[in-house]
């Protein structure tokens, strides 16, 4: 169809390329012994890596954003898988109109709710608290959440739980003992993909935090705004990487 | 089976257990998302406070402000251009940034599916890291590429193509270039699992029947290619029209669009119910657009 693919494979490789090649060019930068953003000639240095670990700044905020993307990528996770559950089992004649609901933080443009739920926090007096950029994180992130718990329980076999009502067990017994083990491998995935988002979420929590909780991606973006300090090349290199290795962590688990 | 919330709850267990299992997702997207978008449509028609906030007062001047400057002497209205241009520039960057992901994935996504299930995996996994490196990280990695004393500028200076460094960041190319790098992957994965179920014996048979290629590519393929190709636009046009970090990052806050726009209400600027204006009017490109697409695929289907 595309000229026997060998035009293809072209356009491929320069997507690919210009995909990866971004993410491999900041490795030099994050090697510089200099002070200010620049490329290392000949010279190279560690002392962005180590200023990684100043306990005041960008040690505190890793600290930050590990706290609010483990608590709600768990509530996520935990609101999902009961409303994937309750979609499952009652079948409602509503179900798409329910999970359109549930999926709107991601029709909704990002800016967008990022100001709807500055307006919201800012009402309730949670802006920038960690309880407030908790409650935001698992608004955006549910979505991906309950995506991910639909497909597991798709794959369900139905018989499974009638059977067990059958055998007596309880609605609540049936979803403990039957649904949930059945579903574990959903559950941890969308657990997963939860604690990834949350842990990239930079378009709402830029603001709704900022002064009292300054997450990774708001030190980052600061940085940015005050002068290019090379201890961004550095972190975005560890992130990269720490990307790359789940990624291919999970290639070998499947 | 009625299957409203109301009626469900007005029930005896299952009925009960059942809404008690849905609610609570769907009350903390009803209370953290529809809401504030409540509360956000109410402070557009609000009056702006002295310090940031608002003031109780109805008027619908944030709206008129997209439009026009209201002349401190004499309070009249002339029109002003300025905040139309760059929604205009927004929705244009959007729709280019969509074209050329459509343009690029389409062939990639066609390659890769049709590999061997190893090389498969290999071009999946490349595409893959950039789809979960962080958004932030990914835009500053590509000012990297293109600053002055990136890669690209480097190569062209010791292979003597050019004198002095191009000036590839801070414009408008830079983040035409940064919505295309950002959402690229959410365009070629779905075209990519599009092109993994297509039955290419459907094309076998096309050719058989003597239809030429364009034949082909226009009645086979992209009929069965739609949803893919609509799940993708929409992937790539929304978070690119309402984009912050790639025109703040990359155009260097010379060059605004929307997001931006909207931005500085809440930063600098301090005008909330301008804020609100503006997410109202991208909220509502964005649902024009999705209802749109929406009906263009439930057609498809039915035809």
């Amino acid at each position: 169809m595309f000229g026997k693919s060998r035009l293809g494979g072209v356009l491929a490789g320069a997507a690919g390329l210009f995909l990866l090649l971004p993410l491999v060019a900041v490795i030099p930068f994050s090697f510089t012994p200099k002070r200010f953003l620049s490329m290392p000639d000949g010279e190279y240095s560690l002392r962005h890596y180590l200023a990684i670990f100043d306990p005041d700044t960008w040690l505190a905020s890793i600290g930050t954003s590990t706290l609010v993307a483990l608590l709600s990528s768990v509530i996520a996770t935990a609101l999902a898988t009961a409303f994937g559950i309750g979609i499952w089992l009652r079948r409602p004649a509503s179900g798409r109109l329910l999970i359109g609901l549930v999926l709107l933080p991601i029709i909704v443009p990002p800016v967008t709710s990022a100001v709807a739920l500055y307006f919201l926090l800012a009402q309730i007096g949670l802006l920038d608290t960690i309880p407030g950029l908790v409650l935001s994180h698992v608004v955006m992130i549910v979505p991906f959440s309950v995506i991910a718990i639909l497909s597991a329980l798709s794959r369900l076999d139905r018989n499974l739980e009638l059977a067990a009502r059958n055998l007596g067990a309880t609605q609540l017994q049936s979803i403990f003992r039957v649904i949930l083990p059945n579903i574990r491998f959903g559950l941890f995935a969308a657990w997963f993909v939860s604690l990834v988002m949350s842990w990239e979420e930079s378009s709402v929590t830029l603001f709704v935090s900022g002064v009292n909780v300054i997450t990774l991606p708001k030190r980052i973006w600061d940085n940015l705004r005050l002068d290019l300090d090379p201890a961004v090349a550095a972190i975005s290199v560890i992130m990269i990487l720490a990307t790359t290795l789940v990624i291919l962590f999970r290639k070998s688990e499947a | 089976m009625s299957a409203r919330p109301l009626a469900l709850s007005s029930r005896i267990p299952p009925g009960l257990a059942h809404a008690g299992l849905l609610w609570p997702s769907l009350g903390i997207i009803l209370v953290f998302m529809v809401a504030p978008i409540a509360i956000m449509l109410t402070y557009s028609f609000l009056v702006p406070g002295a310090y940031g906030g608002v003031e109780w007062t109805f008027s619908t001047g944030a709206y008129e402000q997209i439009l026009f400057e209201r002349d401190f002497l004499d309070d009249s209205l002339t029109f002003t251009p300025d905040y139309l241009i760059i929604v205009a520039r927004s929705l244009l960057q959007a729709t280019v940034a969509t074209a050329l992901c459509l343009v690029i994935s389409v062939p990639t996504a066609y390659y890769i599916a049709t590999r061997s299930e190893r090389v498969k995996n290999i071009w999946l996994f490349l595409i893959t890291i950039p789809y979960w490196v962080n958004l932030l990280i990914r835009t500053i990695a590509l000012l990297f590429v293109l600053r002055d004393d990136g890669p690209i500028n480097s190569a062209l200076l010791d292979l003597g193509v050019i004198g002095q460094p191009l000036a590839l960041s801070y414009n408008g190319f830079a983040i035409s270039l940064g919505l295309i790098y950002s959402f690229l992957p959410f365009m070629v994965l779905p075209l990519y699992s599009a092109f993994e179920r297509f039955d290419f014996r459907l094309l076998e048979a096309a050719y058989d029947l003597y239809a030429s290629r364009r034949t082909a590519f226009f009645r086979i393929v992209l009929p069965v290619m739609r949803p893919g190709l609509i799940a993708g636009s929409l992937l790539v046009f929304i978070p690119s029209v309402g984009s912050y970090l790639a025109p703040d990052i990359l155009g260097g806050g010379k060059t605004l669009m929307i997001g931006n726009l909207i931005g500085t209400q809440f930063q600098g600027a301090r005008n909330w119910p301008f804020g609100a204006a503006l997410s109202m009017i991208l909220l509502t490109i964005t649902l024009i657009v999705l209802l749109w697409l929406a009906r263009r695929a439930a057609q498809q289907q039915s035809n």
